[in-house]
């Protein structure tokens, strides 16, 4: 990681947002965005799976102590950052990863493979987020519809978020 | 050495993985009584799903174990039903005294493809078995008689055999005939003989005669599978399909007829009743 500062900051604004702000704001029920996910999806391509693994845990473990969940966002963040580089090979099809380092954003990967890996990692999180949560099927409907507003509201945000630091964490991008 | 330690700098990560996983959704599951509740219930489905896979296996790989014990428990109860037969006579067949004794065995070589086809049991004298003994399917089938046999192992002659002969009788009319097989199909055998009086039809049972030395009385044998009168219209030609799956012959039941000597001593010091006596089961060579 070139650019720790950026780093840092980055994290902090998510994990700030969605402790402060996500956690207490109650629109419907059919919202709720799980943003820190951003934290997981940009970490540097360099990274090791062990680091990927610590820190999807310790990010989780934070949501869980501030969410009152239990676990419930461990379990969904430990997958997402264990799996990454699989998401990255074959999701979003790029197979130079041991080469690349930095953040994976658009300039990096391509705007087409970068929509595709986050969107990857945002499903699937989501997926095992609100599958977890409801733990049955009786009101599928309902659970749908929460998945897929969760899920568009959580892109939407880490989105904004990625574009807000893409200028700073890509900063050593031309310097490969 | 050096390829454990390289195994383990490849796994600890996913090992980690799955120890954090699993602690999380232990402890999640752990957090309330719903969540405690769903997945100790999801969790029984997939390990009474696997359970089930595995014990269906299990028990398809005992069938066999299965089958001779259950061959065993036919001969067993067959035995007691004749000995039932012999102390209450008038409630059963008066005529049926308690002459047969039954005893399973298994099938270790089968032929069915030949002109003249025979089975090897894993029975022989040791066991109690003896030439003449009947043999019946596990269903009860008429399937054949032994007609060799050494310590261990015994031969028997199947209704696929073109020197097999025996009496049979269509089980609702009462008529005889005479049971043979004239090669090729080996679930088809030719019944003939049979009065042209005789009530026959597609369908009708054909069962043994109970003239027989080898045979009890009323051994199914097989159906009517279709019958035309012979060119000089005297008698029936019929085809019978037999009941008994020669070609998937595994387990027998071996019947001893303990009265077969005493009715050969009668018939051979009186020969105008056996004269009256089909010719069954006698071989012509």
């Amino acid at each position: 990681m070139k650019d720790k500062g950026s780093y840092i900051l980055f994290f902090a604004v998510c994990l700030l947002l969605q402790i402060l702000l996500l956690n207490r704001i109650s629109l419907t029920t059919l919202l709720a965005p799980t943003v820190y996910v951003a934290c997981i999806i940009i970490m540097p391509l360099d990274s090791s799976q062990f680091r990927m693994l610590i820190t999807g845990l310790l990010v989780g473990m934070l949501m869980d102590v501030t969410m009152g969940t239990s676990g419930l966002n461990v379990l969904a963040t430990l997958p997402i950052a264990f799996f990454r580089r699989p998401i990255l090979h074959f999701m979003a099809g790029f197979s130079d990863i041991a080469k690349e380092e930095g953040a994976p954003t658009a300039g990096r990967l391509g705007r087409y493979r970068f929509h595709r890996y986050v969107i990857s990692m945002v499903a699937l999180h989501s997926l095992l987020f609100f599958g977890f949560e409801s733990l049955t099927f009786d009101n599928f409907v309902f659970l749908l519809l929460r998945l897929l507003c969760s899920t568009a509201a959580t892109l939407l945000l880490v989105y904004l978020l990625i574009l807000l630091f893409t200028p700073k964490l890509s900063r050593n991008e031309g310097s490969r | 050495m050096y390829k454990l330690i390289y195994f383990i700098r490849r796994t600890f990560v996913a090992v980690i993985f799955i120890v954090l996983e699993i602690a999380a959704i232990r402890y999640y599951a752990y957090s309330t009584p719903y969540t405690q509740a769903r997945l100790l219930t999801l969790s029984n489905g997939v390990v009474g799903a696997a359970d089930g896979l595995f014990n269906n296996i299990g028990e398809y790989f005992s069938l066999r174990r299965e089958n001779i014990r259950l061959t065993a428990r036919v001969a067993e109860l067959e035995n007691r039903l004749d000995a039932y037969r012999g102390i209450m006579p008038a409630e059963t067949d008066s005529l049926a005294p308690h002459t047969f004794e039954y005893m399973p065995a298994r099938v270790i070589s089968n032929s069915v493809n030949r002109a003249r086809n025979f089975i090897t049991l894993d029975k022989g004298f040791a066991d109690g078995v003896c030439i003449d003994m009947a043999v019946l399917s596990p269903e009860g089938f008429a399937v054949g008689y032994v007609v060799n046999c050494s310590e261990n192992y015994s031969v028997a002659m199947t209704l696929l055999n073109t020197d097999f002969k025996t009496g049979g009788k269509l089980a609702d009319d009462g008529n005889f005939g005479s049971i043979h097989w004239g090669g090729g199909n080996p679930h088809i055998v030719d019944f003939d003989e049979v009065p042209k009086y005789a009530e026959v039809k597609a369908g009708d049972m054909v069962t043994t005669t109970g003239f027989s030395y080898y045979f009890p009385a009323d051994v199914p044998i097989g159906v009517v599978e279709e019958y035309t009168l012979n060119p000089t219209r005297t008698t029936y030609d019929i085809r019978v399909r037999l009941s008994a799956d020669m070609p998937r012959l595994y387990n027998v039941i071996l019947v001893n007829n303990t009265a077969s000597g005493e009715l050969r001593t009668l018939d051979t010091e009186n020969p105008s009743p056996a004269a009256d006596r089909p010719a069954d089961t006698e071989m012509k060579e």
